[in-house]
């Protein structure tokens, strides 16, 4: 058994990868939600795009900085009053900037066939919006400075960010919890697992975000730290269709390590 | 009912056996801290002193959760923490410590905790408290317990009881105790009080040894 750090390299990796990951996993998603916007058009979809859903991706790292990120979907869309329905194969070529922030360099369809007429109701503009946040704030808590940067959010100053480690809790606001959230996770990646919505009863246009986020690296004593985060955010949908974030709250979870733990004997 | 019971826990026993046929640790691995899970908590040993659980610090902690009257998985953890400890030398065991916490400390009183502790080995420790502590201790560990039936109680007698408990106050030497449910996960503490690893009885010892000797060593 070794000593109880990871090694630099292993913390290194780990960060970069999680960083570009969210990064174009944001970019992604802001693609996708703009396919999905009627007053947009992209070129090389249908002009009435009705629904879109990933079915399968791989993310393959071409060389320093550089990622290509194939994508195959399905999606819906409105012709001469008709539905149809499509599947696409498509790369994107990712550069990733000096702050860790990915831009698109090319993309490429690969495949576009017709397929069978399927219901993609759900897959909406809202469903790739609230990925693009997700993708977008943790980005963000990985240190990269998006050209979207949450830190320049009208909101960012508000909302308030609880943090709960066990007996520990911290609660301000962002940059007050971060600050002192950095003592114990002090490097290292964060990778959305899961992400669930829904509306918050009796209120117009507010809903509670639900991440959970797997955390690896090292705190500010060079100690390997492994985190299962649960975050709730709760935020209200403004007539712009612009998010106001008005709290987020984070708890530590019991990280998911054996199928044996949830059991109760 | 209770053997419906009874052969839904061993069949989730068999699971867990299979379980560790399967699940294997690589050697020379490092145990990482898991935020959010643990920290100091107040309880009441088997003498029934207040301790704290940073008096335990810079000792390895193997803590587990369970009850007296439970007959299928507690006898089953202690008998495998026995045999587990038994296998580390004299010197590693001063630097270890196994902790039992009690989930029914309204039956568990801090005397028969030690007696059904001392059965398995001495110097092992038995820890209850008051409802609020354990549930304290349980949430900060994050495990769970419910009992099976929130109405009924079972006469005692109806129970597997590895050590009976001694009824000097009641009439007829009879009891009634409830029966739960609980998480089986064993806790692997470093000496700072850092949860650094989750195990179960399907460890396979040696492979538990090693980590604990890894938190010896540190």
């Amino acid at each position: 058994m070794g000593v109880a750090s990871a090694t630099p390299t292993e913390v290194e990796h780990r960060i970069e990868y999680t960083r570009a990951l969210n990064s174009m996993a944001s970019v992604l998603m802001n693609w996708y939600g703009n396919v999905l916007d009627s007053n947009l058009n992209r070129s090389g979809y249908p002009e009435k795009v009705t629904g879109l859903k990933i079915s399968k991706t791989d993310l393959v790292k071409l060389e320093l900085n550089e990622y290509s990120f194939n994508v195959q979907s399905k999606l819906t869309y409105l012709q001469d009053d008709s539905m149809q329905a499509k599947a696409l194969d498509e790369t994107f070529i990712f550069h990733i900037g000096p702050l860790g922030q990915a831009n698109i360099t090319s993309k490429v369809i690969n495949k576009d066939t017709s397929v069978e007429m399927m219901s993609l109701a759900t897959f909406n503009h809202d469903h790739y919006q609230r990925r693009e946040f997700a993708y977008t704030w943790l980005a963000y808590l990985d240190g990269v400075v998006m050209d979207n940067n949450i830190k320049d959010k009208q909101w960012f100053e508000n909302a308030m960010y609880t943090v709960k480690m066990g007996p520990k809790e911290i609660k301000g606001p962002i940059l007050f919890t971060l600050a002192a959230r950095k003592a114990y996770l002090f490097k290292g990646g964060h990778l959305l697992r899961s992400l669930e919505v829904e509306a918050l009863e009796g209120r117009d246009n507010t809903f509670i975000l639900e991440l959970i986020i797997d955390w690896q690296g090292v705190n500010a004593a060079g100690k390997s730290v492994l985190a299962k985060i649960h975050q709730t955010i709760t935020y209200q949908l403004e007539e712009n269709n612009q998010w106001d974030v008005m709290s987020i709250e984070e708890e530590h979870l019991l990280p998911d390590i054996a199928p044996w733990q949830k059991l109760l004997c | 009912m209770a053997e419906i019971i009874m052969l839904k826990k061993l069949v989730i026993l068999l699971f867990i056996s299979l379980l560790s046929v399967q699940i294997s640790h690589a050697e020379g691995e490092e145990l990482p801290l898991f935020s959010g899970v643990g920290g100091n908590f107040s309880a009441v040993d088997a003498d029934g002193k207040a301790v704290e659980f940073s008096d335990f610090l810079d000792q390895v902690v193997v803590l587990s959760f369970g009850y007296t009257n439970c007959a299928d998985i507690c006898p089953f953890t202690l008998g495998y923490l026995t045999r587990l400890y038994s296998k580390l030398t004299e010197d590693e065991q001063k630097k270890v410590q196994v902790i039992f916490v009690t989930i029914d400390p309204e039956y568990d009183t801090p005397g028969h905790l030690k007696q059904f502790i001392g059965h398995f080995n001495s110097e092992f420790v038995g820890l209850s408290g008051s409802k609020e502590q354990i549930d304290y201790i349980v949430s900060l560990f994050q495990a769970q317990y419910q009992k099976l039936s929130v109405l009924n109680t079972v006469p005692t007698k109806n129970i597997r009881q590895v050590t009976p408990k001694l009824f000097s106050d009641e009439s007829n030497g009879e009891g009634k105790a409830s029966l739960y449910s609980h998480s089986v996960t064993l806790y692997l503490i470093d000496k700072s009080g850092f949860t650094r690893s989750l195990e179960y009885t399907g460890t396979p010892v040696d492979e538990f040894i090693r980590k604990i000797r890894g938190l010896i060593n540190e």
